[in-house]
């Protein structure tokens, strides 16, 4: 077959730039909509005030800088990284089911969460972000120690995370029946949202969720070739288990700082890798970034419809997104007989 | 021994391997010709697969050692060794939704990093492995939609895009029809003809190793127990030795190689 004919061929077939740059677009539309619509009503030209020139006597573009644009961040970044961390779990573990909560990340959250609450009396959420962070990374590393390390297999990594959580939550059950005070905080926490979210948290995560993002970038090729078996793996150069410990932090330093930024926000991490799949083929440098995408777009959409007068402005980001995301799975699983999840 | 004047680049060394209770190679030393095709025979758990997996450094070795270009096979990065070895190990596994394009482009792995794009080179040496299986109009396919011997091509395709000069594979016939096994024996005596490339595969027909094998190597409980040519190799008395059956072998009256036929 001549060459120009090949290259016609994957021009034709090859949509997925069009796909990142399209989802990108309608990011950004939801994004604005995000900054625009609240309860407190604003303008266009608010916004882009707002956006381009910050007056600080305009009681709206104080709402949209203060709150909604830290709300926004929050959500398009936690979205973002639950997305990513998603499919890198799905693709080292080759289980289309696993999630980033399945590695006792939500779960050592909780209990560092709630463990401070009740010895300590810490009850803001500023205070708490770095109680969420290290509950979540030391819960990640005791499954990949239970797990086995950089020999686990993926069955005995799930296993040990679906021990560790189970054991997680027994804890978190005594813990909140011992204390009123730490039901109250485990109460608002679990739900997940980014109510309380500002600009000071964000800056205290963002240098978790860039490292993330990096060992990501520097992992998707590796869990390429781990796809195919660790054995091809190997044979193709790689040290699987390095590999694997690389993917493992990547998942860790994403789903933690994002359980620490908002709550253990359930169902994006398994659902988005899905939907990603459906659009990108099996590709971890365009799924990854796709996921990105489209975590981050389900969970402004999520918090968007959430604080909605649809319901009382008071759904949870992370029920919401819960919600949302349940649906468009069912549908992708009607639509393609669950064959390619 | 492999005949003087042949070069051997990948070399079993006194090899000993050991699963839970049970030792599978004993101290097993064996030189790959280069640029011949060379067929590793034995009965059920006679170490064929592990020898051959301890060669690619799959399976460490528990004494002796594995040398490429007379370096010791472990003590080289994996990444330098994926970039003269590729390895098919039984019966892989790949991911839904995956093209023959995208399993193709993996072979390139050993040869890039995280800072380098894929080149032309990279292009270069997938269209050549697309086009030398004859999988070229195919690359858009998904893998679960050919058929077992397309997609076996597919995974050959994938170790040669690796663009290496050593091909180990293990048991490449595996789930195939005849038409198939003999398209795919046929393949894999046309790469070695067109590329030069050293090949050493598990199988586990006597004949059709004997036909598409320039040397022959037979395995029993974790020792080589004869090596040569197929004539050399297969002989009434080599198959009473390795398999413990009783049979004839007869020149095959079409090509000529030697044929087994039991008794």
């Amino acid at each position: 077959m001549p060459a120009d004919t090949a290259c016609h061929l994957r021009a034709a077939t090859d949509r997925r730039p069009f796909v990142l740059l399209a989802s990108f677009a309608v990011l950004v539309v939801l994004a604005l909509l995000a900054l625009r619509l609240g309860y407190r009503p604003v303008t266009w030209a608010d916004l882009g005030g707002a956006l381009t020139a910050y007056d600080l006597a305009d009681p709206e573009q104080i709402v949209i800088r203060e709150i909604r644009l830290p709300r926004l961040v929050a959500a398009l970044v936690a979205g973002a990284a639950l997305g990513i961390a998603g499919t890198l779990i799905q693709g080292m573990t080759r289980n289309p089911l696993a999630d980033p909560g399945l590695l006792g990340i939500n779960a050592g959250a909780a209990v560092g969460v709630i463990g401070a609450a009740f010895l300590l009396g810490v009850t803001a959420p500023v205070q708490y972000v770095w109680m969420a962070l290290g509950g979540g990374a030391l819960g990640a590393a005791a499954v990949f120690a239970l797990g086995g390390g950089a020999q686990a297999s993926p069955a005995r990594l799930l296993l040990a995370g679906a021990a560790l959580t189970a054991f997680f939550l027994a804890m978190i059950r005594g813990l909140v029946l011992m204390s009123r005070q730490s039901l109250e905080t485990y109460r608002f926490w679990v739900l997940g949202g980014f109510d309380d979210v500002t600009f000071e948290t964000l800056a205290t995560l963002w240098p978790f969720f860039f490292a993330g993002a990096l060992a990501a970038l520097a992992a998707a090729a590796l869990i390429d070739a781990l796809a195919l078996g660790e054995d091809t793996a190997r044979g193709l150069g790689v040290n699987v288990g390095g590999a694997k410990l690389l993917c493992g932090l990547a998942i860790v330093l994403l789903s933690s700082s994002t359980v620490a930024l908002a709550g253990p926000i359930a169902f994006v991490g398994l659902i988005v890798p899905h939907m990603a799949r459906a659009v990108m083929r099996q590709d971890m440098l365009w799924l990854a970034p796709c996921a990105g995408i489209f975590g981050a777009g389900l969970m402004v959409l999520a918090d968007l419809v959430g604080r909605s007068a649809l319901f009382g402005g008071t759904m949870q980001a992370g029920v919401m997104s819960a919600l949302i995301g349940g649906l468009i799975l069912i549908w992708l699983v009607r639509r393609t007989g669950g064959r390619r999840l | 021994m492999v005949r003087n004047g042949t070069n051997c680049r990948l070399r079993a060394e006194a090899i000993s391997v050991d699963y839970p209770g049970r030792p599978v190679l004993d101290s097993l030393s064996l030189d790959i010709p280069d640029g011949k095709v060379t067929a590793i025979v034995g009965p059920n758990a006679c170490g064929k697969s592990t020898l051959l997996r301890a060669l690619a450094r799959l399976t460490p070795v528990a004494g002796g050692q594995v040398s490429l270009d007379g370096q010791p096979i472990e003590k080289q990065r994996s990444r330098t060794v994926a970039r003269h070895l590729a390895i098919l190990p039984q019966s892989p596994l790949a991911p839904e939704g995956l093209t023959v394009l995208d399993l193709v482009r993996r072979g390139r792995t050993p040869h890039q990093s995280a800072l380098s794009q894929w080149s032309r080179t990279d292009a270069a040496a997938v269209d050549r492995a697309l086009c030398l299986t004859g999988l070229k109009d195919m690359s858009f396919q998904l893998l679960a939609t050919l058929s077992g011997g397309q997609r076996q091509r597919a995974w050959i395709a994938m170790a040669l895009a690796q663009d290496t000069d050593l091909l180990l594979l293990d048991e490449p016939t595996t789930y195939l029809d005849l038409p198939h096994q003999i398209e795919l024996l046929a393949l894999i005596r046309k790469l070695n003809h067109d590329t030069g490339c050293t090949v050493a595969m598990v199988l586990h027909d006597i004949n059709l190793a004997a036909r598409f094998a320039d040397h022959m190597v037979a395995l029993r409980e974790g020792r080589v127990r004869h090596q040569g040519t197929p004539s050399e190799v297969v002989t009434t008395e080599m198959m009473q030795d390795i398999f413990s059956l009783p049979c004839t072998v007869i020149s095959d009256p079409v090509h000529g190689h030697p044929h087994v036929i039991p008794a």
